[in-house]
């Protein structure tokens, strides 16, 4: 029981260890920040990829595509395992957007039956609230949108309202007059809907050679922009109908006069028929289903197919992971050298765990040499200053996991505050915090070997603080046009929405991650109370109650 | 002064063993002593020097009785007390507590003996500066205890704490921590914790070695009425008026006991 008891007391009537539990804390904190972080920003990218790409891919392993893709897709289809399939075709090109030429992925789908696989409906950014909010109207009660309005609609026929020509999907990015502003919103203003853009593409022929014809054009009108959250696929994505550009490729269903293959001759009444082709079809498994019985079924079902079609080049079949593979284990490299970063922080608090309850069993040796004198065994001691460790490690991992929690859940909206206030505000509260610091120490050194003198300048330290804080403050709502101006050219942006992609930075902590840390935290802190309590139970209690 | 003692000692620092047999009687049986030290021999090395600091002591401490202990410093007073307490190993000789050689007990036994049977009162009070007076009574009780079992005695202990601590005059003073206590006050309250645990044997390292003259009589009127009531007690000092009222007074000189008075 006076283990408790002890442990209770030293723990608020001791400095040393309080700076030990500060240590456990600040390293719990700072390993849950940047693990929620990254694994947050690991999520959003898996997240983005599959939502993208759907679950499971059949892939041309040519740009000249695959025939027979509906016989195929209709196979897929009928499997248990697979919930919904989609046929797309997909190239490289150009689009011109009021004449500027940029090189793109142009991809032909169904949208509909896309976006039971993929999210393309979601990731449409402008409707018809956007055209009210531009043209500076009210909506008129609760009546029809006008069909001209509603770019949701006319980007899910992928046609426009209007105007008979098709329409295109752009990526966001790929529409070179959009920028992101400070909070990485686009503006409806420039964004390229109602343009006209002009796509240009290469038709191969089956064999993969550029086609007679040359390149074809096609003119479409802009509908709609998409975010995607992915910058590579914003960057270089457009989509069109499917039959639009199957038959700008020339990959659409030909009929044409048959030949004698030996003599050239017409065979009268005979015809030639090209298959249709796709590119690629895409495939969201059933539920209750892994990836891998997925992608097995559909791998069955391919070489089934390939088998009844010996004349073709079988598709590949890939899964979304297989298909992202580069980058997201790019990512996941880079959280595992962050992991492994924080081992060795870790083992830097093991070590300042294990030096502050060194001078602190140095402190106490006297106090050890009484309990042993009183009757405490060497297990006791050594169990008593294990619990001290046990206790430093809980309230600094606790307070850790509150300090991370509560950052993480408001980092966007500390980096906001950073951005727009630290730069001139930062003057006030350096000044602040440096004057306090300062406060601190002299009255720290002057006051350490009286406790109420070092209480008065730590009461005197917080008190500059919240001066300076307060004049801070007041200052900045004083002149804010000017801070508004410094802090345009100092801000201070640890992640610009700007510069990187995703426009928030991820904000959620993952339950088992935290008590993961939480509980590695207290365990670091066991681990470094560990040698200084063997070193406590060993010492002989009469040298001990001699010691000075 | 209780005639029925006997202590037997190599008086002029000769190494002679005590003549009188080596079995002590059965424990409790009538005349046999509470405590019987027999040839204790204990070495330091300090500075690569072997300082034999005891060479040989014997000595029987009856039930009740109050035993002095004066030498000079370095006379290896203190170092006696801590073995009779268990504190240090000789590496010679013996301690039977009620018959039982404590040196023969596993480690947790001679930390129980030191817990219940022992109670210690030092020169420089020693006591733990994070709790009050009213906790560091206790800690003995403390200690006896284990976690799951403290709630169950912690009244009755807590009950004798107070008693204590009254007893010794410290009743309105619970509260208050040794750094807000006087010289006297704190060894007050080191005697109500060695106290706590109703020990048979109160060893006193020159309790009042600290302490002024007036206040140093207070303690020395305490120990005398806790040995009127019953309470066995070796107590070493260098100071003569203070063993005055001790039922014996043995001298050491040189790590062996050098004569007897009383």
């Amino acid at each position: 029981m006076y283990k408790l008891t002890l442990i209770l007391k030293y723990l608020h009537r001791k400095l040393g260890p309080m700076f030990a539990a500060l240590a456990v804390m600040l390293c719990t904190a700072m390993v849950i920040i940047v693990i929620s972080v990254m694994g947050g920003f690991l999520d959003l990218l898996q997240t983005s990829a599959r939502q993208l790409t759907g679950d499971v891919s059949v892939m041309a392993r040519s740009m000249t595509g695959f025939a027979y893709y509906e016989e195929l897709a209709e196979q897929i289809e009928e499997l248990p395992e697979v919930s919904a399939v989609s046929s797309v075709v997909t190239t490289f090109g150009m689009i011109n957007l009021d004449g500027q030429t940029m090189g793109v992925n142009i991809m032909g789908i169904e949208p509909t039956d896309f976006s039971k696989i993929v999210r393309y409906e979601d990731t449409l950014m402008w409707s018809a609230d956007d055209v009210y909010d531009r043209l500076g109207v009210q909506r008129e009660g609760s009546g029809a949108t006008p069909a001209g309005f509603d770019l949701h609609a006319q980007a899910m026929a992928l046609k426009p309202a209007s105007i008979d020509m098709p329409g295109v999907v752009i990526g966001v990015e790929v529409n070179p007059w959009h920028y992101r502003d400070k909070q990485g919103q686009y503006d409806f203003g420039n964004s390229a809907v109602q343009q006209e853009a002009a796509i240009t593409v290469l038709p191969l022929t089956e064999r993969g050679a550029p086609a007679e014809i040359g390149p074809s054009y096609l003119k479409a009108a802009v509908i709609n922009e998409f975010k995607s959250g992915l910058y590579d696929i914003d960057k270089s994505q457009v989509f069109v109908r499917f039959e639009v550009l199957q038959k700008l490729l020339g990959m659409d269903r030909k009929e044409s006069q048959a030949f004698d293959p030996e003599t050239g001759d017409e065979i009268p009444g005979a015809t030639s028929v090209k298959q249709a082709r796709a590119s690629e079809i895409v495939v969201k498994g059933a539920e209750g289903y892994t990836l891998a019985q997925v992608h097995s079924a559909i791998q069955r079902t391919v070489s089934g197919f390939a088998e009844a079609h010996p004349n073709l080049v079988a598709p590949a079949v890939r899964t979304w992971e297989q298909r992202h593979a580069q980058f997201i284990n790019a990512v996941k490299n880079e959280k595992g050298m962050v992991t492994f970063l924080f081992i060795i922080i870790s083992i830097v608090a093991v070590v300042m765990v294990a030096t502050t309850f060194y001078m602190t069993v140095l402190e106490k040796t006297r106090d050890i040499g009484v309990l042993r004198a009183v009757g405490a065994s060497q297990v006791g001691i050594m169990s008593l200053f294990l619990g001290y460790g046990l206790a430093v490690g809980v309230v600094g991992s606790f307070l850790g996991l509150a300090l991370a929690v509560s950052v993480v859940w408001h980092l966007n909206e500390i980096q906001f505050w950073l951005a727009n206030h630290l730069g001139v505000s930062a003057h006030y509260a350096w000044c602040a915090g440096g004057g306090a610091l300062i406060g601190a120490v002299v009255g720290g050194a002057i006051g350490y070997p009286k406790r109420k003198t070092l209480r008065n300048a730590m009461i005197l330290a917080t008190l500059l603080l919240l001066i300076g804080l307060i004049g801070a403050w007041v200052s900045l709502d004083q002149v804010e046009d000017l801070a508004y101006k410094l802090n345009h050219a100092i801000s201070f942006k640890m992640w610009d929405p700007q510069t990187y992609f995703f426009d928030r930075i991820p904000d959620k902590v993952k339950f088992y991650d935290a008590l993961f840390i939480g509980l590695g935290a207290i365990l670091s802190s066991v681990i470094g109370a560990l040698i200084p309590a063997i070193f406590a139970a060993r010492l002989d209690p009469v040298e001990a109650l001699r010691y000075e | 002064m209780n005639e029925n003692n006997t202590t037997s000692s190599s008086a002029s620092g000769s190494q002679t063993l005590d003549p009188r047999p080596q079995t002590p009687a059965p424990p409790g049986s009538p005349g046999s002593p509470l405590l019987n030290v027999t040839d204790l021999h204990k070495h330091y090395h300090i500075g690569g020097q072997d300082l034999h600091v005891l060479q040989g002591v014997d000595l029987d401490v009856q039930q009740g009785e109050w035993v002095a202990v004066l030498g000079a410093s370095g006379s290896g007073k203190s170092t006696l007390l801590h073995l009779i307490g268990g504190l240090d190993r000789p590496e010679q000789g013996s301690v039977s507590f009620e018959g039982r050689d404590i040196f023969k007990l596993p480690g947790a036994a001679i930390d129980r003996y030191r817990n219940r049977h022992v109670g210690f009162v030092f020169q420089s009070y020693h006591l733990l500066p994070e709790l009050t007076a009213l906790e560091n009574v206790l800690i003995g009780a403390m200690i006896r205890s284990s976690i799951l079992g403290w709630p169950g005695r912690r009244g009755e202990a807590r009950k004798r704490a107070i008693e204590l601590l009254n007893r010794v005059g410290l009743g309105e003073r619970m509260g208050h921590r040794p750094g807000k206590l006087s010289g006297g006050e704190r060894q007050r309250v080191a005697i109500a914790r060695a106290l706590v645990n109703e020990p048979d044997l109160l060893l006193a390292d020159e309790p009042t070695g600290n302490l002024d003259t007036d206040t140093g009589k207070q303690i020395m009127e305490l120990i005398a009425e806790l040995h009127q009531q019953g309470q066995t007690i070796v107590m070493v000092t260098h100071d003569l008026e203070i063993a005055a009222s001790a039922d014996r007074r043995l001298w050491l000189r040189e790590g062996a006991l050098a004569g007897e008075e009383g």
